[in-house]
């Protein structure tokens, strides 16, 4: 029981360190016409939590380690269909009368 | 004639059941003397037998429990087979006889209008108004189609969807027509007599235009309005407006444009001299007696001649209806309802409505929140009408919470899924730059001249459909969902301040979150600002915008050499903010950037009250920084504070933070209005192709239609004739619209308690920005217009929005009937340090223009100390 919370948990975190990652690399794009001053904090921001989900992979071992890569690589598949997703949301012009 | 066509002196009142109600009402007029147009009227049983021959009376009759997409085109292919079937030989020849009469008596030149006369119109509790077919500019050869057309109206979609809402029998309505000649009105207009607005009977109102009246009935004009007493007929208020534009009563040929400009000497003077004004009042008054109600009576001056085209009564008076047929449960959606006081047309509802997901629908050309889909994904025991408080943000919810543990798994499953979808963006604006979405001007650029996508798709690229390395195409709208972590901020902020300086003053909060830099509303503020003292240097610029009106003076600018720099200045303006406009959200509303005149309205304004405005701009944030040295100072005496200022880093992140998201929430709109303005010039490209095509006939018609029908319209599988009643009808329903106050919720049974009678002198609204203020009340209800707020005077408006940010520069509080703290006028008010109170309901009709009025900020309250001369 407590190993599968644990792997819930690490898969939680995979979901969250991915999220923050992806947040930092679009801040690349964000602050790209300032990126001349910008670049300190950009890479802060990659490094840190690249570096925070590279550790934390190396860190763990087996099935822990699946789950938290389970958790980057589900976020990371579910933030893409997002981009497919949105269109199933949104409405269509009111057909012809 | 035969017994299918009679002259209209020949119709009685008894006769509606065969003339219809128009005509029975117009023979009733013409019989007692009142100065009816001359015609004919093709009474309703040979409408009716002509569906018989034609097969398609049984046809009819089965309408009747259609699902709506079944009924339209069931009732599309009907009216087809309608209009294009022949008129029997008997009734033709009837009819042709009683036109050839008609243009022997008025003059062979004379054209006519076709007006549908059915026999439920205008039953106690209905108007048809507009549903059915009328038709101007009919010569002989088009007669019979237009008399076709009218007959098929009783068959338009929206006209069954009427009769079925209001429980009358389909069977039960037949058609008649009535045919006059159409007068060739120099001024024309409409009297109510009593007004449709307030429902007050002790006065006249009437509205006036050049040329014909149709225009003010559909609303493509603002007419000048007359509100005379009902007693003595002394004129009580007179509103002269801007007449740009008039419906010809002639034609060139019949591809020629409906609409055209008044001449430029007119545009602004008086349609009606004092004793025109009175005749048309007595002349209302009069089919108010005849007909022993009161009445809304459409009426024309040729000459020296006045004609009467119809009187009915007042259907909606004293009703404030507009979504009675809708199902389900929904809730005006107030933190948007300040862009949307005015009903939005049919085209911007359906292209906006592109955006939304099935939670958001315009009803009534106003948003609304779905009350059922949001109701299991709210974690507390609550009723409908608490919850819809709730989500109006009305102060009514102030009961404590009940946590409810069926529904609270969907809600976590609901939040699990919000977070996960807009986590990224919610990282990513944490903490950015004030010019993080700059980039966006030349995106908007880009997808504008991508020929390859339609203006739909268009407008969801730069919304909401973004590419995956293109992220700023959807920052300007969600960035609106990141900026609503400024609520547990200010939270948080009040929880600390009442716990660690509970002797504070009540408003800290709202002072300690104001005044940010940054704020691009108020930078087009200081735009006008600047503009103006550049104007006051220059002579000429100036002497321009004050002896000119707006419209004329830009062409006066631009050729005058010594208002070079002026002109220059204008234009770096307009390069920055000429995307926005009054009424932004509404992609029918003319950018700054398309006619200046607003902006050169404001100029003006600020060149006649001669302020210093930047005394104002700074008094927001001086108040903020003496507050925050009281905090700190109070919050020494707390144990360790001195050392580690602990307590004092906590209240100033979290009144950064809570700074940092309103301010981000106000520039989203800044960028949110590019993507309107992008849509804008798509639908007027193809607006102007249409019109060149003959597919439309006026201006504007376009935003009148739903996007669909304009993309049948370019392929030529609609035309004009099919979307010629449309458009009418349709305009109708937008002036009346825009006359009723929507209702904040529909389908929610509401337990108001019976309230005590409002104190008459104190007017209650929410707190938007803080401080007390007393002085003079102004009330504007249109910036474009009323340009007379004078320094210091306490603005009352029904709302605002970006348009308005000049006036409260010189106005001392502001006053605002919708709105919130995240409004506009909130947000302004707070940069610009002055007291705001929003949501005060009817505050431009309770606080008379000239009271004396203290506005209390803090506490949300106005109250009105008295008249003062002047």
């Amino acid at each position: 029981m407590t190993a599968w919370l644990a792997d819930a948990a690490l898969f939680a975190g995979g979901v969250y360190l991915c999220l923050r990652l992806i947040a930092a690399a679009y801040r690349l794009l964000d602050l790209w016409y300032t990126i001349r001053t910008a670049y300190p904090a950009v890479l802060r921001g990659i490094l840190g939590w690249g570096g925070a989900a590279a550790a934390t992979a190396a860190v763990l071992e087996g099935r822990h380690r699946l789950a938290f890569l389970l958790g980057l690589l589900a976020f990371l598949l579910f933030y893409l269909s997002l981009y497919r997703l949105r269109h199933l949301v949104l409405r269509k012009p009111a057909p012809l009368e | 004639m035969n017994d299918s066509v009679l002259p209209l002196e020949d119709v009685r009142a008894a006769d509606a059941g065969s003339a219809g109600g128009k005509a029975a009402n117009l023979g009733e007029m013409a019989r007692s003397g009142f100065p009816v147009p001359p015609g004919f009227v093709v009474l309703s049983h040979a409408g009716h037998a002509f569906f018989e021959a034609l097969g398609v009376a049984g046809a009819l009759a089965g309408l009747q429990n259609l699902p709506p997409a079944g009924l339209a085109s069931r009732c599309s292919a009907l009216q087809r087979r309608i209009v294009d079937a022949e008129v029997q030989a008997p009734l033709a020849d009837a009819i042709r006889e009683a036109h050839a009469r008609l243009m022997a008596a008025c003059g062979a030149d004379t054209t006519c209008v076709v007006r549908s006369s059915a026999t439920a119109e205008d039953l106690p509790g209905a108007s048809f108004a507009g549903q059915h077919g009328t038709y101007y500019y009919v010569d002989a050869g088009r007669l019979l189609e237009m008399i076709r057309h009218c007959w098929a109206s009783l068959w338009s979609r929206e006209a069954v969807s009427y009769r079925s809402t209001h429980g009358i029998p389909h069977e039960s309505v037949r058609m008649a027509v009535v045919v006059q000649e159409m007068v060739r009105a120099d001024v024309s207009g409409v009297a109510f007599t009593a007004n449709p607005v307030t429902g007050e009977r002790a006065e006249v109102v009437i509205e006036s235009s050049f040329g014909m009246g149709a225009a003010i009935v559909d609303g493509r004009v603002t007419p000048d309005r007359y509100v005379v007493a009902r007693d003595g007929l002394g004129l009580r208020e007179r509103r002269i407006a801007h007449k740009r534009l008039m419906v010809p009563t002639r034609l060139p040929d019949e591809r020629a444009e409906r609409l055209v400009a008044v001449p430029h000497e007119k545009q602004r003077s008086e349609t009606l001299g004092a004793e025109q004004i009175r005749t048309v009042a007595r002349w209302a008054l009069r089919c108010e007696e005849r007909f022993g109600a009161p009445q809304d009576v459409e009426w024309a001056i040729a000459g020296d001649r006045f004609h009467l085209f119809q009187s009915r009564p007042i259907t909606t008076l004293g009703r404030e209806e507009g979504a009675t047929a809708v199902k389900g449960k929904w809730v005006l959606f107030k933190a948007v309802a300040e862009n949307f006081t005015d009903p939005i047309t049919p085209l911007t509802a359906d292209l906006l409505s592109v955006l939304f997901g099935p939670g958001l629908r315009f009803i009534g050309g106003r948003l609304y929140m779905n009350l059922e889909l949001l109701a299991p994904l709210v974690p507390f025991e609550m009723s409908d009408e608490t919850l819809a408080d709730a989500l109006y943000l009305t102060a009514r919810t102030a009961a404590p919470l009940r946590l409810s543990l069926r529904k609270l798994p969907l809600a976590l499953l609901a939040g699990l899924l919000f977070h996960l979808s807009v986590g990224v963006l919610l990282a990513r604006t944490r903490a950015m730059p004030d010019g993080f979405m700059a980039a966006y001007r030349s995106l908007c650029r880009r997808v504008g001249d991508d020929a390859t996508l339609d203006a739909v798709q268009a407008l969801q690229r730069v919304t909401v459909l973004p590419r995956l390395l293109d992220p700023l195409g959807h920052m300007a709208m969600m960035v609106n969902v990141s900026s609503l972590r400024f609520a547990p901020w200010m939270a948080a902020l009040k929880h600390m301040l009442m716990r660690w300086v509970p002797g504070l003053r009540p408003d800290a909060v709202a002072v300690l979150c104001s005044g940010s830099e940054g704020v691009l509303s108020a930078e087009m503020g200081r735009g006008i600002g600047v503009l103006a003292s550049e104007a006051r240097r220059e002579a000429a610029a100036r002497d321009i915008l004050l002896r000119h009106e707006p419209g004329e003076a830009l062409a006066q600018l631009r050729r005058d050499p010594g208002a070079r720099g002026f002109v220059e200045r204008l234009d770096a303006f307009l390069a920055v903010h000429g995307h926005r406009a009054i009424k932004e959200f509404e992609i029918r509303t003319a950018r700054w950037e398309e006619d200046p005149a607003p902006v050169l309205g404001m100029v003006r304004n600020y060149l006649l009250v001669d302020k210093d405005e930047g005394v104002r701009e700074q008094k927001g944030a001086r108040e903020r920084r003496e507050l925050e040295a009281e905090v700190r100072r109070a919050l020494e005496v707390r144990p360790l504070e001195r050392r580690l200022r602990l307590r004092w880093r906590l209240v100033h992140l979290a009144a950064r933070r809570a700074r940092y998201y309103l301010k981000l929430r106000e520039n989203s709109r800044f960028y949110h209005i590019m993507a309107i303005g992008l849509l804008r010039k798509r639908v007027l490209a193809i607006e102007a192709e249409l019109r060149g095509r003959g597919s439309l006939k006026c201006k504007d018609d376009v935003f009148f239609l739903r996007w669909n029908e304009v993309a049948a319209l370019r392929a030529g599988a609609l035309g004009w004739t099919d979307v010629e009643d449309r458009i009418r009808q349709r305009r109708l329903e937008h002036v009346r619209l825009a006359k009723v106050t929507p209702p904040r919720t529909i389908g929610i049974e509401r337990s108001d308690p019976v309230a005590a009678a409002p104190a008459l002198d104190r007017l209650e609204g929410q707190s938007a920005s803080p401080g007390r203020y007393e002085g003079v009340a102004r009330v504007i209800l249109d910036p474009s217009v009323d340009l007379t707020l004078r320094p210091g005077e306490v603005l009352v408006a029904p709302y605002t929005d970006p348009a308005w940010t000049p006036l409260f520069l010189v106005a001392g509080a502001a006053v605002v009937e919708v709105g919130s703290y995240l409004s506009h006028a909130g947000t302004v008010a707070r940069e610009y340090g002055l007291p705001c109170v929003v949501d005060v309901p009817d505050c431009t009709r309770r606080i008379p223009s000239g009271a004396r009025v203290q506005v209390d900020g803090g506490a949300g309250v106005v109250r009105i100390l008295g008249e003062t001369a002047g």
